[in-house]
């Protein structure tokens, strides 16, 4: 590596490269992003315990350029946090843009949607989950029939089992059907 | 019929129709399942795991070890097991399997499920206690060996008890488990330290099989030590390889930024310009390497003469501005045009003429290909995307948002066109289909049409006047304004008349897609006409100037051949080259090629390739300037007048009038659509054009990009750009195929400028390619060219291509057809099935209690294995027939007249027959008539209570016992009926017993057709279980299950079976038995019906029956009919 200062060793980095969908050069983008975040906090050079236990909290980390207007910043951090609480530590940082690199296949994405959108954590998208998703994606500029009226449709579009909410097998045959989720459901570094 | 069953066997798991089925049906039953019972989800796991286990792991010697293991271990092995699994599945979906087909045929993706992963990671500890019991037992031996023999403790391994095969398998395990772990949803934590565990057991046993190779020096170790090093630098040098690659895309990260601000659509924009820049990157170097540089090197600058010095009187202005500006001077004697080039035609060494074409035509199909192969991987990307009305809801719900989205403005746009989506869709579904004419719009519509059908024409008209101007003598072109002319005029309307055709359409007041639609239509016939006009002006006026140069060379040709005796083709027909002495390029007279001054005076500017490779750099570079300058005046200094003047100024001038510019993501792309295609046709006389058109994207590139994050806001109306992609190539296909268009004509029609360029010795310029070719091949061959050329072969060629069209359109009609159908399919079955939860809910809320307790209280009532059953059926249904007795005669009559029917059938020739044949064949059929006419009663009564099970058995039970087989069938029915955790016993047990059977329970033999089938069925099907000894477990769990699903309605059936006698047989089945809320009982009673002569044995293993007539049932059924003969040769 011909880095002067070393952030990581050469066999964290080769782990990490086996462990998510970047190259080499964009762990030490990601790095950087995520020491932009909280440059007193987050050392320089990355020992192993310093990637596992500094956690940046999550009102920082959603001051992140990708995520500041994203609706559902943090839901997403909360999904990928290995605390549960949203704070973040470099690997699930890492984890999390993984995730959401435009190399990642489908499934995989797919599964942390259902995960993101799933706000009550119950395994199902409810009718809260819906309305939670909906209210933050259109900013409660809806009208609450409004909201009521089209959480029905999805549900009738989507609810095999007429269960009244869409289990992780419903969201997948929809979703993967979408047109537009391959190519929103990312985001660039 | 032997024919029929492999064919079967072969097609069904491929053709996509049962899984798509599956996939909309089978999951819902089976997360209802999951969530009801973990332990069945667990089995679910570990008959995955198993199959996993068997395909790749080997089996392990020391359960025990891993049954003691500790959790991290454990926890290993289970992702090891799930990383295979996840593997194992891929790779079997693409084989044919059979596994597949049973219940458990959801997806690939399985493992994401997010009751795998709660078990996986979740830390119920009554999960992952149930969790351990099953991967230890099964799915575990993979990793146990593993461990086992690599892991901690190192004493098992060194004793040689693991062969070297065994390790070589581990580590290809353990690479496999490296190459997967990014694709399972788990914890960064996890997956690292599954990569370490891995990682380390892979360094280490690559040391010790080293150690052993170093000590061995077999050869074949010494080449395996030899692939292990080979394979460990590919791999490292694999990804190096993708790093370096990854960085050397330029633009990459100010691609990023502008997608991160203004989201995909606008990236779209860039992209494409950048994929423009490769293809026109890749044009540079062909022409570079084959055409410039080897005419700089090679040529000799002497003979070159009139090609390569300008004349005296033109040296003097040569290097004023407005002469470079014009591509006169230096720049038009230079390689990038045309008539720079000798057509110095060597029989040896480098054929610059011939080179020159060959490139030309190589750049062109090289076009077609890049465009063509762009625009299937695009599609291959969105093949899953065509549907465009599906979820409407769902997926602006899910999908939605767009994740790279980090500008507050676009966010804002963003939900704001989301909000109104939302509406929109609303107000869609609110009043679909409700067509209303308004005259007033009508009217505005038809004449905006024609108002722009009126700017296209004066578009049109303009340009060709101007053109036609241009070639006016030369006193009247000497301003500035004359030189110009056409470029900006061109240049004008291609910039003005879209704003135009905007203001038009709003006008219109169609849906904003349709609005962009009807504009990009409008921009890209413009544009087609003016290209258009122009060439068709261009080779007006080049007809002009032949003629002016075969006048000025016929008179003033003779003066001069006669003065000077340099005058090219004075030689073998002593005419002029006017008069086409050339066509043949080996005259065997070295030309001299040089002209005198006054001749090149006269025919100064009469080079009609360069002349039009001239015009169409001008465009091109015109085009950028504009570019820039809109870009500089439209964009830039209107931003910063919006800026700086919004405090000063009466309205908020952000908000108002001028606002800030919006990237016009439409436009700009037809813009490159519109340059490439002026570039494609300008390629051939024009060698240096790709080079400028390259230096101008690169520059757009920049200026655009700086421009958008400098000065644009983002589009209020968010298109999208993933289906636009393939529009925007499809138009560029269409640009280019039209642009190569009067290129061909040019080459196979034009006649060459005698004075300039390659080709001056030939009559055409495609002339050079047919002569080579003939000079290539032997002489007998040149008839058989002829007649290729020739109509005869032409024609037919032409109607055959045609017929292939034809056909082939056909066909995707066809098939679009099929595709609907079976959508519609889909849908209908859906909806039937949501009918049918709603009913099932409706009933236990109507009757009480659920399933499960039924069962419950069935197996309570049949506590053994005796016949109490039966007596207590018998006392139910003569009390419920009374009520249920029309409808039972009507059935009664449809079942006797179908026997009938199939009685009189002899043979088996056709399917349907055989199958109606099947229950009937043979002695039984009356005892079954009979049989079959008791049966209905049962299913009356089982009609009017959706969930009396116990009837089916009893039914069943009574016709076994007519056979004198009752107690081991009811015996058998117990255990199928104890439920969901009995089934892999009762199969096992029904298996032992089936084993035992055949011998002994071997019916009399030529009568009993239908008694081979079901024996051979069942053997087969026994075959399958024991291949994957959960599947009927599975199976049995789906059925508990889904077959609360398929009762009362039987039109689902109809839908679903595909071939004749699976609908015959599936209405038989409803004939007899319909109305039994579970149709294992069901499919019980019918085998026990088709074979009513008593074969317990087979009925014993019945409980194993898919219930519902789905894919795999329709299989069996066949199979069934392809086999008879061969039974009966049995």
């Amino acid at each position: 590596m011909g880095n002067k200062l070393v952030t990581f060793t050469e066999e964290q980095l080769n782990d990490y490269q086996d462990c998510t969908f970047f190259t080499r050069k964009e762990i030490l983008r990601v790095h950087k992003k995520f020491r932009e975040l909280q440059p007193d906090l987050v050392p320089r050079t990355m020992t192993k315990d310093d990637a596992v236990h500094v956690r940046v909290a999550r009102d920082i980390m959603e001051r992140l350029p990708e995520l500041r207007e994203n609706p559902f910043k943090s839901r997403i951090c909360e999904v990928f946090s290995s605390d549960g609480k949203g704070n973040l530590s470099f690997e699930d940082f890492l984890d999390m843009l993984s995730i959401l690199n435009e190399h990642a296949p489908r499934d995989i994405k797919v599964y942390y949607a259902f995960k993101i959108y799933d706000f009550d954590n119950d395994q199902f998208l409810g009718p809260s989950d819906l309305q939670q998703t909906l209210r933050l994606l259109t900013q409660s500029q809806l009208l609450p029939e409004e909201m009521t009226q089209v959480c029905e449709k999805v549900v009738d579009e989507c609810d095999v089992d007429a269960d009244g909410r869409l289990s992780y097998m419903e969201f997948e045959h929809v979703i993967t059907r979408a047109p537009d989720f391959l190519s929103t459901f990312h985001i660039r570094i | 019929m032997h024919a029929i069953r492999p064919f079967f066997h072969k097609v069904e798991p491929t053709s996509p129709q049962p899984s798509v089925d599956r996939l909309s049906v089978s999951f819902a039953p089976e997360e209802r399942s999951v969530c009801s019972d973990s332990s069945v989800r667990v089995n679910v796991m570990a008959a995955s795991g198993t199959l996993a286990a068997n395909g790749y792991g080997d089996a392990s010697p020391d359960k025990a070890a891993a049954l003691g293991a500790e959790e991290d271990d454990e926890d290993y092995s289970v992702s090891i097991s799930a990383i295979m699994q996840r593997r194992a599945s891929t790779r079997r979906s693409k084989r044919a399997s059979r596994h597949r087909r049973g219940s458990h045929a959801r997806r690939p993706s399985s493992p994401f499920s997010p009751d795998a992963d709660s078990a996986s990671i979740g830390a119920s500890g009554h999960q992952s206690r149930r969790r351990s019991s099953v991967f230890t037992t099964s799915s575990a031996d993979t990793a146990a060996s593993v461990e086992g023999s690599g892991g901690a403790d190192g004493g098992v391994l060194p004793s040689a008890a693991v062969s070297q095969e065994q390790i070589l398998e581990n580590l290809r395990v353990h690479k496999e488990v490296l190459s997967g772990v990014k694709m399972q949803p788990w914890g960064m934590r996890r997956k690292l330290r599954l990569v370490r565990q891995a990682k380390t057991y892979v360094k280490r046993h690559e040391g010790q099989l080293h150690e052993r190779f170093a000590n061995s020096h077999n050869t074949r170790d010494i080449m395996a030590r030899f692939n292990l090093w080979m394979l460990k630098r590919w791999q490292r040098g694999k990804r190096e390889v993708a790093n370096l690659l990854n960085m050397l895309i330029p633009w990459e990260l100010r691609i990023k930024e502008i997608e991160s601000h203004f989201g995909s659509v606008v990236a779209s924009y860039f992209t494409f310009l950048r994929w423009l820049c490769w293809v026109n990157f890749v044009i540079v170097i062909v022409i570079l390497a084959f055409v410039t540089v080897p005419e700089i090197l090679t040529a000799d600058s002497k003979s070159g003469g009139e090609r390569k010095e300008m004349l005296p009187e033109e040296r003097a202005t040569a290097y004023n501005l407005y002469k470079l500006w014009d591509f006169e001077g230096p720049l038009k004697y230079s390689p990038l045009f045309y008539g720079y080039y000798t057509d110095d035609d060597r029989q040896k060494g480098y054929r610059l003429p011939f080179a020159y074409f060959m490139t030309g035509l190589a750049v062109y199909v090289y076009s077609f290909v890049a465009t063509l192969r762009k625009m299937a991987s695009n599609s291959r990307m969105s093949k899953l995307s065509e549907k465009e009305d599906e979820c409407v809801f769902t997926w602006k719900l899910f999908a939605g948002w767009d994740y790279m989205i980090g500008n507050a403005e676009t966010a804002h746009n963003r939900v704001a066109s989301t909000v109104l989506g939302f509406k929109e869709a609303l107000v869609e579904e609110a009043e679909k289909q409700r067509e209303e004419r308004n005259w007033r719009i009508m009217t505005v519509r038809v004449a905006v049409n024609l108002l722009v059908l009126g700017l296209l024409v004066s578009s049109a008209y303009a340009v060709v006047e101007v053109v036609a101007r241009s070639t006016d003598d030369e006193a009247t072109r000497n301003s500035v304004w004359r030189q110009n002319e056409t470029t900006v005029v061109v240049t004008v309307v291609n910039n003005l008349f879209p704003l135009l055709f905007e203001l038009l359409g709003i006008l219109e007041r169609y849906h904003p897609r349709k609005t962009l639609r009807l504009q990009l239509a409008r921009i890209m016939a413009l544009n087609l006409t003016n290209i258009y006009t122009l060439i068709f002006s261009m080779f007006k006026k080049i007809n002009k100037m032949m003629c002016y140069v075969a006048r000025c060379e016929t008179p003033g040709g003779a003066t001069g051949a006669t003065s000077t005796a340099t005058t090219p083709g004075a030689g073998a027909s002593g005419t002029t080259p006017a008069a086409g002495g050339k066509g043949v390029p080996g005259d065997g007279q070295k030309r001299t090629s040089q002209f005198d001054l006054e001749t090149r005076r006269r025919l100064h500017g009469l080079c009609w390739e360069t002349m039009f490779g001239q015009e169409m750099v001008k465009m091109t570079v015109m085009d950028l300037v504009m570019t820039v300058g809109g870009t500089l005046f439209i964009d830039f200094f209107r931003a910063v007048f919006v800026r700086v003047m919004n405090n000063c100024w009466c309205w908020d001038l952000e908000k108002k009038f001028p606002q800030y510019g919006d990237f016009k993501i439409a436009e700009n792309i037809l813009h490159l659509v519109n340059n490439q295609g002026m570039v494609w046709m300008g390629m051939f006389f024009s060698p240096g054009l790709p080079l400028i058109n390259l230096v101008k994207l690169a520059i757009m590139m920049y200026l655009r990009s700086w421009a958008v994050l400098t000065c644009n806001v983002p589009h209020e109306v968010v298109f999208r750009a993933s289906r636009s992609n393939n529009f925007y190539l499809a138009l560029l296909l269409t640009m280019l195929f039209l642009c190569v268009l009067p290129v061909g004509y040019a080459m196979v029609r034009l006649r060459p400028s005698v004075h300039c360029g390659p080709f001056s010795r030939y009559l055409h310029t495609a002339d050079i390619f047919t002569n080579s070719l003939r000079n290539a091949l032997p002489a007998f061959l040149h008839d058989a060219l002829n007649y290729m050329a020739s109509p005869g072969i032409v024609i037919p060629l032409l109607l055959l291509l045609f017929l292939v069209i034809y056909y082939l359109l056909s066909l995707t009609n066809s098939l679009r057809e099929a595709n609907n159908d079976l959508k519609i399919q889909l849908r209908r079955e859906r909806t039937e099935e949501r009918r049918k939860m709603f009913q099932i809910v409706d009933g236990r809320r109507g009757g009480g209690g659920d399933l499960a307790d039924k069962w419950r209280r069935l197996t309570a009532a049949l506590p053994s294995a005796g016949t109490p059953g039966t007596p207590d059926g018998d006392g139910k249904v003569p009390a419920s027939a009374a009520a249920a007795k029309p409808e039972t005669n009507r059935r009664k009559e449809l079942l006797a007249r179908l026997l009938k029917h199939a009685l009189r059938k002899s043979s088996a020739t056709s399917d349907e027959e055989s199958m109606a044949q099947t229950p009937t064949d043979g002695p039984a059929a009356r005892t079954q008539v009979a049989a079959l006419a008791e049966q209905p009663d049962g299913d009356a009564t089982d009609a009017e209570q959706p969930d009396c099970l116990p009837e089916d058995d009893e039914q069943a039970a009574k016709v076994a016992k007519r056979a004198s087989r009752a107690a081991r069938t009811s015996k058998a029915r117990s255990n199928g009926g104890q439920g969901i955790r009995d089934a892999v016993h009762a199969l096992t047990s029904s298996k032992a017993k089936d084993r035992a059977q055949p011998q002994p329970a071997g019916p009399p033999a030529a009568a009993h057709h239908p008694h081979h089938h079901h024996h051979y069925r069942r053997d087969r099907r026994e075959r399958r279980e024991r291949d994957s000894p959960s599947a009927s477990s599975r199976r049995e769990r789906e059925d508990s299950v889904a077959s609360s699903w398929s009762d009362n309605i039987p039109e689902i059936r109809i839908s679903k079976t595909e071939s004749s006698e699976c609908v015959l047989d599936d209405s038989l089945l409803d004939g007899v038995l319909d109305g039994g809320p579970d149709s294992v009982p069901d499919d019980e009673a019918a085998s026990t019906s088709r074979t009513t002569s008593g074969s317990a044995w087979s009925q014993a293993a019945e409980p194993q029956r898919p219930s519902k007539s789905g894919s795999s049932d329709t299989i069996v059924a066949v199979e069934d009919l392809a086999n008879p003969t061969k039974d009966a040769g049995v």
